[in-house]
């Protein structure tokens, strides 16, 4: 069998680089695309989460802000009063105060770090959370952070790092 | 005629081949160059205000109830001292410290690797608004394009006290 050759022309050899480098850079183009749209779709996202999160926190900060919880000695939107905290937490009619769409209400304190206890009337200020409802039921956790304060006869306002947790049950 | 379209064939991979590498070279100094981005962030807004009524160890004067945190800015710009001997800003320095490092502990659990806090002095002068950095405390650098950011503003004599935080996500 003999050999066979194909001969191109000039012409057509041109042809073929053009329609290469064509593809070439529509594939090139296609990828920087693709960057930079994963890149605009990424911060979005980011947004979407943040506005989420603010609404659960406004949510969380509310319940703060309740009577129930909030400090009336003098003027902190972010202050929630441990000993009112303590006493709801023995109060008998608090079991239909939550409503039905809460599984927990919870305060933890993160620092100073404390023992890693339950509060109640006897370990209390000696504690680290206290649970003030708790559902069986599955639940989304939303939660903002919160300066825990109490009164001392002696210091006066003392104030700690917390985070007041809202679970949400799951429709 | 074969030898040129051979020469043709190589001419154009090295002009694709030279194309390709100064894109990699533009998107990586693109990429590297940019500054990380900040995100106004409504979890570290709520966290400093928050810490602002933290209880230092720090009394002034002859009143024996300590100081909040967002009182002892304004200690530390004066360069006061504690009434335990200490001063005011080696206070603030360890109670920010704590805070941040108990308080924003991301899903691992751990501290953060990296932030920046930083708080100026804002005055209001017939020349202008003037803006002096009296505390810095920061760990390690941000790797990331983009970092979460709040910023709080405090009353002090003559003007306000901003304190910014920013974080990696």
């Amino acid at each position: 069998m003999n050999n066979s050759y194909v001969l191109f022309s000039k012409g057509q050899i041109k042809i073929q680089q053009m329609a290469i480098v064509l593809v070439g850079f529509a594939i090139f183009f296609a990828l920087v695309s693709v960057f930079f749209f994963s890149f605009n779709l990424s911060s979005v996202e980011d947004a979407a989460l943040a506005a989420r999160q603010a609404q659960a926190q406004q949510r969380v900060l509310a319940l703060a802000g309740s009577p129930e919880f909030s400090w009336t000695l003098d003027d902190c939107a972010s202050c929630v009063d441990l000993d009112k905290v303590i006493a709801l937490k023995n109060a008998t009619y608090r079991s239909g105060l939550w409503g039905s769409t809460i599984a927990l209400v919870q305060i933890r304190q993160l620092y100073p770090v404390a023992s890693e206890r339950e509060c109640t009337s006897t370990t209390y200020p000696a504690c680290s959370t206290t649970t003030l409802y708790r559902d069986s039921a599955p639940y989304t956790s939303e939660e903002a952070f919160v300066a825990l304060c109490r009164y001392d006869a002696e210091q006066g306002k003392q104030c700690v790092l917390g985070k007041l947790l809202l679970g949400v049950k799951s429709p | 005629m074969n030898r040129k379209a051979q020469e043709e064939i190589v001419g154009f991979v090295a002009v694709v081949v030279l194309v390709m590498i100064i894109g990699v070279i533009y998107l990586t100094i693109s990429l590297r160059s940019s500054e990380p981005q900040a995100v106004d962030s409504a979890e570290l807004r709520q966290f400093l205000q928050s810490t602002t009524e933290y209880t230092t160890e720090c009394t002034l004067g002859l009143s024996n109830e300590p100081l909040a945190l967002g009182r002892l800015f304004e200690a530390c710009r004066e360069k006061a001292s504690c009434g335990n001997g200490k001063e005011s800003c080696a206070v603030l320095n360890a109670s920010v410290r704590g805070l941040i490092d108990g308080g924003l502990k991301p899903t691992t659990g751990h501290p953060l690797e990296a932030f920046t806090f930083t708080v100026h002095y804002v005055q209001n002068t017939s020349q202008g608004t003037l803006t002096t950095p009296f505390f810095t405390l920061s760990k390690s650098s941000c790797k990331n394009s983009t970092l979460r950011s709040a910023t709080e503003f405090y009353p002090a004599k003559g003007g306000f006290i901003r304190a910014r935080l920013e974080v990696c996500p």
